[in-house]
């Protein structure tokens, strides 16, 4: 049988794109990771009314780092087809379909919502976790929040399908 | 698409990442093969054949025999 490949790989070349699907799948478990203390604090905050003071150096150290596995490591993640074997390709293609469906119905529902929501309280914002989409003057904040929450919805999308598919 | 995959890999005392490095792909995509959640594309599918020596229709079965699908 003839070799798949034209040139045959070196072991240094094997063991480099070896280490590029496994850093591909730990940085996902970090985002993961990251996307829960992101979560937990958000929730901390919205439902319980515990709010961390920013300006402290632990808590501005640490929400550093929750931002950037929130944000800029899963677009890095998004973009880098040559991080992923073709079964993480298979799981980033399932997710994005997934991501598209919800990127279609999300809005669709969150308005609904806002609507249910005025006709029960007769109070025209959605108080809680979608008030930031009322804001009217921060253009920037509502576009990062819109941002980042597809990013840690593809992530939590591409680990609940790894998730099935390794029991 | 079931296949012998799990065995063939235990008669070389092999892991999944063991078998992933043959086959240049991840750990998590030989699991996933092996359990049947995942079937590799025709290229891979050649790969593993070459590796364990043996055709493909060995290694994987679709259910079909004789121009019947035994499953149905």
């Amino acid at each position: 049988m003839a070799p798949l490949e034209g040139k045959p790989m070196t072991e240094n070349q094997k063991v480099r794109k070896q280490l590029r699907f496994r850093i591909f799948f730990w940085l996902m478990d970090i985002c993961l990771i990251f996307a829960g203390i992101g979560l937990a604090d958000h929730l901390l905050k919205v439902v319980f009314g515990i709010e961390f003071d920013a300006k402290s150096q632990p808590y501005f150290a640490i929400g550093v780092v929750v931002i950037t596995f929130n944000f800029f490591v899963p677009i890095f993640l998004f973009v880098s087809g040559f991080m992923r074997d073709e079964y993480a390709e298979l799981l980033f293609q399932r997710t994005i379909s997934k991501l598209a469906f919800v990127v279609a119905i999300g809005p669709v529902v969150i308005i609904i919502s806002g609507w249910v929501h005025f006709l029960i309280t007769d109070t025209p914002t959605l108080d809680g976790p979608f008030n930031f989409l009322y804001s009217k003057g921060n253009r920037f904040e509502l576009l990062a929040r819109l941002w980042m929450s597809y990013m840690l919805l593809f992530v939590g999308i591409f680990q609940f399908l790894r998730w099935r598919d390794s029991r | 698409v079931k296949n012998q995959l799990k065995v063939l890999r235990a008669m070389r005392n092999w892991s999944q990442a063991d078998l992933g490095e043959h086959l240049d792909v991840s750990r998590q995509a030989v699991n996933a093969i092996e359990t049947g959640k995942y079937d590799p594309s025709l290229p891979l599918a050649f790969k593993i054949s070459r590796l364990f020596g043996q055709p493909i229709e060995e290694i994987f079965d679709d259910g079909f025999e004789g121009g019947q699908n035994v499953e149905a």
